[in-house]
């Protein structure tokens, strides 16, 4: 009696709200996993970047693709060996 | 002449890839286009048979490739379209007796005879993939509107990319425009927005496409079949026409009203 009332009431919902979310978050997830080569070159494209600005080690500390909640960050964490002066007051 | 070689392709299995193969090259032929339709499904071929070629086969891809044959020998011409022409896969080889660089070769030489040169892409993304999207200068990616198929699809979007073949274009098949009506099917939009793609076509999930196989005849010469009115406006987008989607809407005859009162109409196919 109970699945019944349960098939009664779910029967209307649409499913494909459910289809599309769920293949969001999969899609979300299979893209995460970036490739080693494109890890790598945008790391030694940051470290050029930052360099240009910066004295920071050779090395990431951390360095990756996380999610939170339904957003997607890149966390890394670097080094900093030596800050420049400030220039401007 | 310089022909343009499209591979179509899918990830997943059995979404439509030979069908839409058989179909779009069928659709330019009767367009006058100068067609080869190349399977590469070394193993599991079976755009002969779709296509009711399958008693003409004597050599096939391998044999072109590895030079048992001369092309044109290789070649098998269509029944009804006289610019439409086959190359079956080989069936006992496997994927790894051809390489990229040979598919590249042959292709080629076919751009230069062939309006078009599309390549049926076998499911996967092992070396069968790779072999077939080696030559190509344009995707068409098959999927259906299910959570699997268009998981794939995202997959080989991105293998695509790092290969060079930019922008495919998507191809939705077997909507079932009843079950998009109710809320029970994503949609052309819901899908484009999740792969981030342009939208080549969309097909109706269609009974009579099935008969069409069934007699080795591809459904586009069946005039009163949705699909073959869908596959035929895919030919004529890939052709340069500019033809606006049609919203698929499903079927409204008095029989199907009824059977919605009656809460039995669960799978209405479509019209385009």
């Amino acid at each position: 009696m109970r699945d019944l009332i349960r098939w009664v009431v779910t029967r209307k919902e649409n499913t494909k709200n459910a289809a599309r979310d769920r293949l969001q978050m999969a899609l979300m997830r299979d893209r995460m996993d970036l490739s080693p080569d494109i890890i790598n070159a945008l790391k030694i494209d940051l470290l050029a970047v930052m360099s240009q600005y910066l004295v920071v080690g050779e090395e990431f500390q951390e360095f990756g693709i996380r999610r939170l909640d339904e957003s997607v960050f890149l966390v890394s964490n670097i080094r900093v060996k030596e800050l420049p002066r400030a220039t401007t007051n | 002449m310089t022909g343009r070689t499209i591979v179509i392709t899918s990830g997943k299995g059995g979404v439509g890839k030979t069908t839409t193969t058989a179909n779009i090259g069928t659709g330019l032929a009767m367009r006058g286009h100068h067609v080869v339709v190349i399977d590469t499904d070394i193993g599991l071929r079976n755009l002969d048979v779709v296509m009711g070629l399958e008693n003409r086969i004597v050599y096939d891809l391998v044999d072109i490739i590895e030079g048992k044959c001369k092309m044109h020998q290789g070649m098998i011409r269509d029944k009804n379209k006289l610019e439409l022409f086959l190359i079956p896969a080989a069936q006992t080889r496997d994927k790894n007796c051809i390489n990229p660089e040979q598919m590249q070769e042959m292709c080629a030489k076919l751009e230069r005879e062939f309006d078009y040169v599309l390549i049926d892409c076998p499911a996967g993304i092992e070396q069968g993939f790779k072999n077939a999207i080696a030559a190509a200068q344009e995707a068409i990616l098959v999927t259906t509107p299910e959570v699997s198929a268009i998981r794939d699809a995202d997959r080989v979007i991105g293998l695509l990319e790092s290969e060079g073949v930019h922008r495919p274009r998507l191809i939705i098949n077997r909507i079932r425009p009843g079950m998009v009506k109710r809320g029970d099917m994503m949609d052309k939009d819901d899908i484009t927005e999740l792969l981030a793609i342009d939208i080549l076509g969309m097909v109706p999930a269609d009974d009579r496409l099935i008969i069409a196989t069934n007699q080795g005849v591809p459904v586009i010469y069946d005039k009163r079949a949705p699909s073959g009115a869908a596959f035929s406006r895919i030919a004529a987008r890939i052709d340069g026409d500019d033809i606006p989607l049609m919203d698929l809407e499903p079927k409204n005859g008095i029989m199907d009203k009824v059977k919605v009162i009656m809460g039995i109409n669960r799978g209405a196919y479509s019209h385009a």
